[in-house]
């Protein structure tokens, strides 16, 4: 991927296409925190080597001045007010912006396994077959789960629903469903914007 | 010559068939900035949705408002009413991973007699056009759109715009049910709080009793000795004004009633010339002494100096060495009688 070579800049080149929206106090608004961690989540519910990749897709889009390293990436997911160890830090809007671009970047890279599983979800539901009967689905949606409740804090009143398996899966699936999104031409800008629905001035 | 422009993606095609106006020879491929026809083919639709720019602006309005909703969850537009009238074209979920898309009539070409395409053209398009979508047939065609609109060669003055919504905006948008659930608790809560308060007594407030030689015998006789030097004394009066309380006990209080009343009345000698009665408030120290006075009402005031009472006044007792005071009230009336009863906490006791 051709880049900007330029490091000393600020702002990083695959950053500027998304603006500054005009959020109220400092850093990140809560749901934006939490939706920007789940979608990395189900990213690494379909790569089995998603957290490396993460760091991996921060070197190649020149963002290691906002994800330094592993220890930088887990600091800045757990600004997500819903995680176990939920850091009280804000996240910046660069470090989200950072965030969103890894996510849009590796979600690209996973278009063809994210179109398979939504089709597949899409035909075992005419039919009328749970999500277990295909491999690929049940394999995420397995490890989306257990993803979850390993990291997030689930005595949380607002994550107390999660406690059935049914609605991680139709969380699993709702998430699936935007990082298709994600893979469009437009799909960064799509996913930035929608982060900060209902949240700006 | 008409350009044809192509957008496919696996569930859509857009077709886009439109002039050019700038001629540039050198430019591979030309700049279609006069749209003619658009198509849109869904799979899974009859046929596709034609029309012209109306069509092509709608829809792509419609279809990438549907993904920021989908990615957000926050709906953008009040999908019910826009302007008292439905939206041309429509993009509404019906189920967690579909939704519907409804065209209505009027943005919609039907192929003229002259063309080719024969038979669905007969009927009238009365009724607006729906078609189910999946999640991947939604994304192929806000893809197919996002595609469009990065292309700068077609059309480039329609360009995508993302603004995330004012949160002024996503609560006006809640539905009023859900908006006034907490002023409806509200008003529950007061209702239930004033039920509950109805039935709890309300409670009597009870003037703070202070000490009086009328009602608190008993007690002082208890407490201490009667004697002088045993009551509490409460203060006192400026020169001339009479003291506040009065601290000698009860029978101490008839001799001094006594006492006061013989020293008025040896000393009263003036025939009166008012015609009220003249109320004075008189404190009396120990040894009957008059303390201080004070006029009660406005004859007293006038007439003052009918009366011997300035004449009666002894020195005003100073601070260090304070006696208890006995109070009364001092009539004087027009038909020269001279009354006088003990003065207690404000009012007149006619008891003792």
């Amino acid at each position: 991927m051709q880049l900007n070579s330029r490091t000393d800049q600020s702002v990083p080149f695959v950053l500027e296409s998304l603006p500054d929206p005009a959020v109220l106090g400092e850093g990140c608004p809560h749901r934006t925190r939490l939706q920007i961690d789940l979608v990395l989540l189900a990213i690494e519910a379909l790569d089995l080597d998603g957290s490396e990749a993460m760091l991996t897709a921060a070197r190649e889009l020149q963002l290691q001045g906002l994800v330094k390293n592993r220890v930088t990436l887990w600091r800045l997911r757990n600004s997500n007010p819903c995680r176990r160890y939920s850091q009280r830090r804000p996240l910046t809007l660069a470090e989200a912006k950072a965030l969103v671009a890894i996510a849009c970047y590796l979600a690209r890279r996973l278009t063809v396994t994210i179109r398979q599983l939504l089709l597949a979800h899409e035909q075992l539901r005419t039919q009328q077959l749970s999500p277990e009967h295909h491999f690929g689905l049940a394999h995420y949606l397995t490890r989306f789960r257990s993803h979850f409740r390993s990291r997030m804090n689930l005595r949380r009143t607002s994550l107390a629903v999660y406690s059935v398996d049914e609605k991680l899966n139709e969380l699993a699936m709702s998430l699936l469903g935007q990082l298709l999104f994600c893979t469009g031409t437009a799909g960064m800008q799509r996913l930035w914007s929608s982060l900060f629905d209902g949240e700006v001035a | 010559m008409t350009i044809r422009r192509q957008y496919s993606l696996p569930n859509c095609t857009l077709v886009l068939e439109g002039l050019s106006t700038k001629h540039s020879t050198q430019a591979e491929r030309p700049l279609l900035d006069v749209l003619i026809r658009f198509e849109c083919h869904l799979t899974g639709a009859l046929k596709p949705l034609t029309g012209g720019r109306d069509l092509l602006e709608n829809l792509a309005a419609a279809a990438s408002q549907f993904a920021q909703e989908f990615l957000s969850g926050v709906q953008h537009s009040n999908r019910d009413s826009l302007n008292g009238r439905s939206p041309l074209v429509r993009l509404e979920p019906v189920e967690t991973r579909a939704c519907r898309l409804i065209v209505q009539p009027e943005l919609l070409i039907q192929a003229p007699v002259a063309e080719s395409s024969a038979a669905p053209s007969t009927a009238q398009p009365a009724l607006p056009i729906e078609t189910t979508l999946s999640t991947v047939q939604v994304f192929d065609l806000v893809e197919a759109f996002d595609q469009f609109f990065a292309d700068t060669q077609t059309l480039p003055d329609l360009s995508l715009n993302f603004k995330p919504l004012s949160r002024r905006v996503s609560t006006s948008r809640q539905p009023v049910t859900e908006r006034a659930a907490p002023a409806a608790l509200g008003v529950a809560s007061l209702v239930l709080a004033s039920v509950a308060f109805f039935f709890i007594p309300i409670p009597e407030v009870e003037k703070p009793r202070t000490p009086t030689p009328e009602d608190s015998p008993p007690q002082r006789e208890r407490d201490q000795p009667p004697g002088p030097q045993g009551a509490p004394e409460p203060r006192q009066s400026s020169a001339g004004a009479a003291a506040a309380a009065s601290g000698i006990a009860n029978p101490d209080q008839e001799v001094l009633k006594q006492k006061l009343y013989t020293q008025i009345d040896q000393a009263w000698k003036a025939d009166p010339t008012f015609d009220q009665d003249l109320i004075y408030r008189v404190s009396v120290d120990q040894s009957g002494k008059i303390a201080g006075y004070q006029f009660q009402n406005q004859a007293a005031v006038d007439y003052g100096s009918e009366v011997p009472l300035l004449d009666l006044l002894g020195v005003p007792p100073d601070s260090s060495t304070q006696k208890p005071l006995a109070q009364f009230q001092v009539v004087f009336t027009p038909s020269r009688v001279l009354q006088v009863r003990p003065w207690i906490d404000g009012r007149v006791s006619f008891g003792s």
